[in-house]
């Protein structure tokens, strides 16, 4: 870069660029989940098989999405976050008991500019395209983590079923911890079609700075506890990106 | 800190300063099944990735499986890949990437 702005942390890592932007709060709001029909399964010739589940849908308008969960009642996970067109976004979350979650959305810069008037610094690329605002709360990250349930390698296979994993993180040096860049662990079976049938789902729940991960079996209707699922090893990844939310 | 850009609060809260890693958006990639590579000098320091899914694990079939994708970043390469398919009744859980420096 010629002119423009750049900022560093004390280890000489870049924060500011002067040309890419970065990811700033552009909205925050409350979701509720409630029972509703949550896909688990297809038969061959198509028939989409539902179970019973807390979940809500609802739409984001953001051009690049970060959605951060802060969830202290219900493990909660981003089922799906589906591109409708350009700039908005059908989400899906799904929790373990029905609960309030909240939900804040990061975007570009450029397209989460405060409203009111202007104070501090901005930064502008040199398009004259907004990159940084200080009036801006930016996403920091403070951690990532990822993993396996059960360790396995990503293609198909048999595996034993696991009916809980549960791990904790804690970061004191935040008072508010959100979950982002989300994936979950999920393997379904309606052995019975429709509310008959099982399911395991990893959810995070977070409450001040500690963040719980709980992978669990759910059961309903008429079915039996399976002893090894046939699926891909990849469903069992969970990941997650910690995100502070102090003083939002 | 010492040095560095600090950004506080109305409440006079810290909000930014020279300790905190934030997210920098270099760009996106749908990706639907079949792996890829990228590489960007953004993510040399550190990068993230953070994946839309377009479909969920109970969209699949039951005499199938839904195959999820994977992410690394080496270096500068952000690299992802799916598990090859075992049979026609498998499906590919597809979506948007976007990745950067953190």
């Amino acid at each position: 870069m010629t002119a423009g702005f750049q900022a560093w942390t004390d280890s000489g890592l870049v924060q500011i660029d002067g040309t890419t932007p970065n990811y700033a709060l552009r909205q925050s709001f409350n979701v509720g989940t409630n029972g509703g029909d949550m896909p688990a399964g297809k038969s061959n010739s198509g028939n989409q098989y539902t179970l019973r589940a807390n979940i809500v849908d609802f739409t984001v308008y953001a051009a690049t999405p970060l959605i951060v969960l802060y969830s202290p009642n219900a493990y909660a996970t981003i089922l799906r976050c589906i591109r409708q067109e350009a700039n908005t976004w059908a989400v899906r979350l799904w929790s373990n008991n029905s609960a309030t979650i909240g939900v804040y959305v990061f975007d570009q810069a450029s397209a989460a500019v405060p409203s009111g008037p202007g104070f501090g610094l901005q930064v502008f690329d040199a398009n004259g395209t907004l990159i940084a605002d200080a009036r801006q709360r930016l996403a920091r990250v403070i951690d990532t983590r990822a993993g396996n349930i059960n360790n396995a390698g990503a293609g198909f296979g048999q595996w034993g079923q696991v009916d809980q994993r549960s791990y904790s993180w804690s970061y004191p040096g935040v008072s508010k911890i959100g979950v982002a860049a989300i994936g979950t662990a999920f393997v379904s079976s309606p052995t019975g079609g429709s509310n008959s049938g099982w399911y395991n789902m990893s959810g995070l729940q977070t409450t001040g700075n500690t963040i719980n991960l709980n992978y669990a079996y759910y059961q309903q209707g008429n079915t039996s506890h399976p002893g090894n699922n046939n699926c891909f090893g990849s469903q069992y990844d969970w990941r997650f990106m910690a995100v502070d939310l102090s003083n939002i | 800190m010492t040095a560095g850009l600090q950004i506080f609060d109305a409440r006079g809260n810290v909000v930014f300063d020279a300790t905190y890693r934030v997210l920098r958006i270099a760009g996106s990639v749908y990706i639907n099944g079949g792996g890829g590579s990228l590489v960007d000098g953004r993510l040399a320091q550190g990068g993230f990735v953070s994946f839309q899914p377009d479909v969920t694990c109970g969209d699949g079939y039951l005499s199938g499986g839904v195959i999820t994708p994977r992410f690394s970043i080496s270096g500068s390469t952000l690299t992802w890949s799916y598990a090859d398919r075992h049979n026609n009744y498998d499906i590919v859980q597809s979506g948007f990437v976007f990745y950067g420096g953190s």
